[in-house]
C-alpha cells in the first residue's frame, strides 16, 4: 500500500531505526512499509497515525494499494 | 566470558551426545561402544546448537522488537511456513502413490528423515526468497 510514511519521517529527521524502535518493529520492516511492500497490522497503522498525529488515511493511500 | 559461553555450549553438545549415543548403544549390547561412538558423532552438531542456543545466542543477539508478531519477518515465518505445509503435503501424498504404484518398500525412519530435511530445506527456501525479494 502506498504511504507517505518516509517523507514523515524525514521531516522530523528520524532514522529507520529510530521509527522502528517508536512502533516496537523492526527496521526491516519500516524499510518494507516505506516502500510499499507489507501492509501494516490495523493496531500498527493506528500506531503509525498517533505517533505522526494524523489520521490512518493521511499516511496510507488504498487506491494505490 | 566469551570463552565461558563457548565452553558452556561446547559441555552441553557433548553431555547431550554422549547421552544419545549411550541410550543407543544400550538398544544393541553385542556393539555398544561402536553404535554409541557413531550416534554421539552424528548427534554433536545439533546437541552443540542447543548449547549454543541456551549459552552463546542470547547475550549477543540483539533484542527482538516489542512486537514481534507485527513485524514482518513474522508475516515471512508465517507464509513460508504455511506454504511448507500444503508443498509437505504434496510431496507425501505424491511419494505415497508412487509407493503404492511401484510397490518400493522403503523403511519408514528413512522416508520420515527425507520429509524433515525436506520440510527444513522448503522454509528455508521459502523465507530467504521473501526476505530477497523485500530486499
Amino acid at each position: 500500500m502506498r504511504n507517505d510514511l518516509a517523507d514523515r519521517r524525514h521531516q522530523r529527521g528520524w532514522s529507520q531505526g529510530r521509527l522502528a524502535d517508536s512502533l516496537g518493529v523492526s527496521r526491516q520492516t519500516v524499510i518494507s512499509l516505506e516502500k510499499g511492500r507489507f501492509d501494516p497490522s490495523l493496531p500498527l497503522a493506528f500506531r503509525i497515525a498517533a505517533l505522526f498525529g494524523c489520521r490512518i488515511e493521511d499516511v496510507f493511500d488504498p487506491a494505490d494499494g | 566470558m566469551r570463552v565461558r559461553r563457548h565452553l558452556a555450549a561446547l559441555v552441553t553438545g557433548l553431555v547431550i551426545a554422549g547421552g544419545i549415543g549411550l541410550l543407543a548403544g544400550s538398544f544393541w549390547p553385542e556393539q555398544f561402544w561402536l553404535r554409541a561412538v557413531v550416534f554421539a558423532a552424528g548427534s554433536f552438531g545439533p546437541a552443540y546448537g542447543v548449547g549454543w542456543l541456551a549459552f552463546v545466542f542470547p547475550p549477543t543477539a540483539d533484542a527482538p522488537p516489542v512486537r514481534v508478531e507485527e513485524s514482518i519477518e513474522h508475516d515471512w515465518w508465517q507464509r513460508s511456513t504455511s506454504g511448507s505445509f500444503f508443498d509437505i503435503l504434496t510431496v507425501a501424498g505424491l511419494g505415497s502413490c508412487v509407493l503404492a504404484l511401484t510397490r518400493v518398500e522403503m523403511a519408514a525412519s528413512t522416508v520420515l528423515v527425507a520429509l524433515i530435511v525436506f520440510a527444513f530445506a522448503d522454509v528455508g527456501v521459502r523465507f530467504t526468497v521473501l526476505r530477497r525479494r523485500a530486499a
